[in-house]
Order: structure tokens, then sequence, then C-alpha cells
């Protein structure tokens, strides 16, 4: 009803102001299939989840000098399965002013998806060739955002040596590297100058933090998180990216004696791309430190993908990501895991029936190294799209 | 009397030699003029073309995949062209350029020959991505470069319409529309258009703007003048 209610808020805002106000919206049915809990899921129904989504999506562009943007989805969760009975959200809604009219500078406030690296510009469901999003963002990390007494050496080490997978219980304690496409709220800067291209953004949360936290009102502005990424493009077929980010990982709200300015996340990362004619390659690789009450935890995840298209509207695409992170010593003096050692290689086919009517499918192969998880090695994703 | 009789059927004859030397002649002289006499009938008229205001640059989440400005779309186009049996595309048709320039196709529509070749040359500083699933020409042209040599090209060897899309900038459409005839064109802005050289016949004279509005209608060409055709509002 409530979904019913703002689409009709839509047609009627749509109405009253015209050509100028857009909507347009995707609806997507996706099945998976795996015989137990994947890596990337929060909750999965017996072997199989069905998860469609409704988007919405709106611009109001009375210039070029101003606009406002939203998307609206209703779904069964932000991560599929977490909201059974279904969840009507707003994902992104930025006023969005550019101050000489061009590309130069773009200046924007509101929630919307986080400008760090070159897989959130692509995460579409028309324009990402797999169902999944890449490893470094997706897969949870074994640091936990309501009390840092989870990260002291003696948790880690008794998680460590507590017989069967710890981290895969209870998933929605611990955060990722990044919650992709971590539409938190906040502020930010983009735009180019010739081959260069910047952004910068403030935001509530950190860029792992879980998606209950990217809403207005929550976070902390008294302690930001401050993201960035600098781009290069020496054609048109190469884009690289430097990007950065800094801050707390605590939520704001969890019950902690402790300053939140004690634990960040600071995380660094490069992205690639090459593409040409029926070719694109493109790759990240994200390096994050988490400060905490004893030794730094520190993780390293990056990945690579290459689509093809072998013919009008038929492409395959593979990818292959891995998570490896340091040990530290714990109290009995031995050197424990205190993050799950991830390798992933997914394959998938994409074909779009029509330019609106998109078929995907995808195989995802997971493998955590160190035990310290135990997710379903195998995941099939079937999925039909048609945006209108 | 008699001489005179002689001389006025002399005369006569001789009048008879001159007239049917002058009817040789013009004979002739028509023939000679025919090919210009088949061609000289035009067709003008006006295609209703919906109206379209003034639209806002589309703006989408295009973030690192535009450089430059985007251009306001294109205005609305008809393609306008002759069917008879007696009809068939040039066996060599000139081959066309359809560029795209500041985030768009140069105009909305084109109108070619079957058996044209277009060439699909990109003016702005990004990759574009052309192609179509319209059953008459499936076709993917891949991710190419401003300038780049040679410029991507396809041959449209079936009619019918064609609708193109780019696969990067979602806002980028445009249609061609492939004819088997000798006689097309394509309308102005205001949905005006002008077929001339018809020569003497019975067509279909048809017009279309997008995939499903399409107009037909019978027209015939007896003699050298124009004739004006308005299309009925759909």
């Amino acid at each position: 009803m409530r979904f019913v209610f703002l689409c009709s808020l839509l047609c009627l805002t749509k109405s009253l102001l015209g050509q100028d106000f857009r909507i347009g919206g995707s609806i997507e049915q996706t099945l998976w299939v795996s015989e137990d809990i994947p890596a990337a899921f929060l909750e999965f129904d017996d072997g199989v989840l069905y998860a469609p989504r409704v988007s919405l999506d709106f611009d109001y562009q009375p210039s070029e000098y101003f606009l406002v943007r939203g998307l609206l989805r209703a779904d069964r969760g932000f991560d599929a399965g977490t909201r059974p009975d279904g969840q009507v959200r707003l994902d992104q809604l930025i006023a969005r002013y550019r101050p000489f009219g061009d590309n130069r500078l773009n200046i924007q406030i509101g929630k919307f998806p986080t400008l760090v690296g070159n897989w959130v510009q692509n995460h579409q469901f028309h324009d990402d060739p797999f169902l999944l999003a890449p490893l470094p963002y997706a897969a949870i990390v074994g640091v936990n955002s309501n009390t840092p007494l989870q990260h002291s050496p003696a948790a880690i080490e008794n998680r460590a040596n507590t017989p069967g997978p710890t981290l895969h219980e209870g998933k929605t304690n611990w955060s990722a590297l990044i919650w992709g496409p971590a539409y938190s709220n906040g502020l930010g800067a983009f735009g180019n100058y010739g081959a260069i291209d910047y952004a910068l953004e403030v935001k509530n949360t950190f860029l792992g933090s879980t998606p209950d936290q990217w809403d207005f009102g929550e976070g902390d502005f008294r302690e930001p998180t401050v993201s960035g990424r600098i781009g290069y493009s020496p054609s048109v077929d190469w884009a690289l990216g430097l990007s950065a980010s800094h801050g707390p990982y605590l939520n704001a709200d969890s019950p902690s004696q402790f300053t939140r300015n004690a634990f960040n996340q600071t995380l660094v990362g490069a992205d690639l791309r090459w593409s040409h004619r029926d070719w694109i390659i493109s790759g990240e690789a994200f390096f994050a430190n988490y400060g905490t009450l004893a030794e730094d935890l520190q993780t390293f995840s990056y990945y690579v993908q290459a689509r093809y298209k072998a013919a009008p509207g038929l492409w395959f695409a593979g990818r292959f990501g891995q998570t490896v992170s340091n040990e530290i010593t714990g109290p009995s003096g031995a050197e424990v895991p205190w993050n799950p050692d991830i390798i992933r290689a997914e394959l998938a086919l994409g074909w779009r029936i029509t330019p609106d009517l998109l078929l995907k499918t995808q195989y995802t192969y997971t493998e955590v190294t160190n035990g310290l998880s135990a997710p379903a090695r195998n995941l099939y994703g079937f999925s039909l799209g048609w945006k209108f | 009397m008699v001489l005179n009789e002689k001389e006025n059927s002399q005369r006569q004859a001789a009048t008879q030699s001159a007239g049917s030397r002058l009817r040789r002649a013009a004979n002739l002289f028509g023939l000679l003029l025919l090919p210009c006499t088949l061609t000289a009938g035009t067709i003008t008229g006006v295609v209703p073309l919906p109206n379209q205001k003034s639209t806002a640059v589309p703006v989408q989440e295009y973030r690192g995949k535009i450089k430059g400005e985007v251009a306001p779309n294109p205005a609305l186009l008809a393609a306008v062209w002759l069917e008879g049996p007696q009809l068939s595309a040039p066996a060599h048709p000139q081959p066309r350029l359809f560029a795209q320039t500041n985030y768009q196709f140069e105009q909305s529509l084109l109108v070619v020959a079957k058996g044209t070749t277009i060439t699909f040359p990109n003016r702005d500083p990004d990759y574009h991505n052309i192609y179509s699933l319209s059953r008459p020409k499936r076709f993917d042209l891949g991710r190419y470069k401003p300038g780049e040599r040679p410029a991507p090209s396809v041959t449209f060897d079936k009619a019918g319409f064609i609708a193109l899309h780019c696969e990067i900038h979602e806002h980028m459409r445009a249609n061609i529309v492939v004819v088997d005839s000798p006689f097309y064109t394509v309308t102005d802005e205001t949905g005006r258009f002008s077929l001339p050289q018809i020569p003497n016949g019975v067509y279909t004279l048809m017009a279309q703007i997008d995939r499903k509005t399409i107009w037909k209608i019978p027209i015939e060409i007896t003699s050298p003048k124009t004739v004006a055709i308005s299309f009925p509002q759909k």
C-alpha cells in the first residue's frame, strides 16, 4: 500500500511538473539456488531464495544547474531475504547543484551511493554483467560495528578456536569492507577536468556499515566518514582511479563506552578499467586497516572481471576475487585469524532479449580457506529484469 | 481547276508529308522528352508529428560516463517513401553517415534505401556503443572511440524499421527506416516533405514516425504536377 501511495504521489508530481520530471523504473525477478546460506547473503530460505524487486527512479531537472533525483524500491530487503514480508525503501534521494552548469563541479546532498571505486558507477541491474556485487562489496568481514570488545585478542582467539565456523552465524552483527553500494547519507562533490575526474564525500557512516545505518537520522556527523576518489583517463580505453576513506566503524547508537573516533576504518583502493569493442576488463583492490583496542586488523581484497559480447545482446562474463587478512597474536601467543580468507570465482551469462528486457544467470563458487566461516560453496542465480 | 486540284492535292500531300514529318519529329522529340515527362510529378505534404516540448537535458547516473555536455533530444522526424510493385532500391545506394555528437544521434531518424552502408562515427570524447535488436538488422558495434578509423559501419540489407540504442548512454535513441524504393525522404521538424521526380504510376505513399505509427495512402501520378497530401492525425 505504501509503495502504491508513493507511486501515485510521483505520478501526481509528474502531472504538475510536466516533462522536466521524469519517472522510470525496473522490475527484477531473481531466483537464487544454493544448498546452504551463501557467503554474500544474510538470510536464505531452504535451498531457494526468491528475490523480486520493483524500482522507481525519478529526477526533476528544471535547469542545467539543478537536479533532484530519487530511487524508491520495494523488495524483500536490501539484502535479499532479510525482510521476507517486504520492504519499501528510499535508496537514493539527492539534490544536486552544478554552479557552472557543466560537469566541472557537481555538489550534492542527500542519500546516495558511495563515490569510491569504479563498480558503483555500473552497479545497476542493466549495467552490471553479474547478479552479485564483487567480493570487496559483498563479503562479511570480522569487524563488529557494535562493540570493539569483539576485536580484543581474547575474543578473536576464542572465535578462532571455537569448533565450527562462528562468523558464519549472526552476520548482521558484522560489517563489510564496503557494503556496496553504501547508500548512506551526507554531502558529496564530484566532477571532471579533461582526463581527470574527482569525487569527495562526507557521510554519516563508514563504507562497511549495514543498510540500517544508511537512513536519514542515523549515524553522527560529528564523527563523519570522509571518502574520495581521483581518477585519470589517459584515453577512452583506460580509466584508473585511487580511492581512500577514513571514518569510525562503530555505529553511532552502539551501546559502547568507547569513543567512536578511536576505532576507525581507513581504506585505500585502486581501480582499473579497460574496454574496447566487445571487451570490458576491470578490477579493483582495497586495503583496509581497523584500529582496535590491541593490534590493528588489516585486510586486502581484490577482484578482476571481464565481459565479452559474443553476439548482439549476448555476453559472457567471468570474475575472480580474493580476500586475505593479517593474523593477530592471541593471549596464548599464537597467531590467530580474525577474518575469513575467501576465494571466489564467478561465471555469468547475459541475454538482452529486447533493449529493456534482460536475462542474467550466474554461477558462483566460494571457498573460505582459513575455517572462520563455512558458507555454501555453490550458488546459482537466475534473473529477469525489465526496465520501463 | 484540275491544276488547282492537283496543286491542292500536291499541297495536301506535301502538307501531310510535312505533318507526318512533323509528327515523326515531334514523336522523336517526345521520346527524347519522355523521361523528363515521366519524372515530373512531385508529391508534397505534411506528416502530423506529435508535439515535442523542449525537455530538460537528460541526466541520469552518468558519473564517469560523460565528460562533455549532453545536447537536448533531437527533433522528431518522419520517414516518407513510395512503394509499388515496380519499385525497388537502387543497386548501389550511396553510403551514409550517422554520427553521434554531444551524446545524441545527429538526428532522430534516418531513411535509407535497402543495401545502404551506414557509418557511425563517434564525435564525443567518450565511448559510444550503438546497437540494435530490431529484427530487420541485429547488430552491436561494441565500444568505439572518437575518431576511430575505420569508424564502425553496418550494411542494411533488409527493409524495415530499426531502433538504435547506445549501451552506455541510455537516453540516446534514434531510428532508421530502410526502404525498398528509390523514392524516399525525411520530413523537416514541422512534418513537411517533398518527393520530386516521381514517374507516372500507381503507388502507395508511406509515412512512419516510430515502430507503430505508420500511414499508407494509395496515390496515382498521372501528370507532371504537384500532388499535395496531408496525412491524417493518428
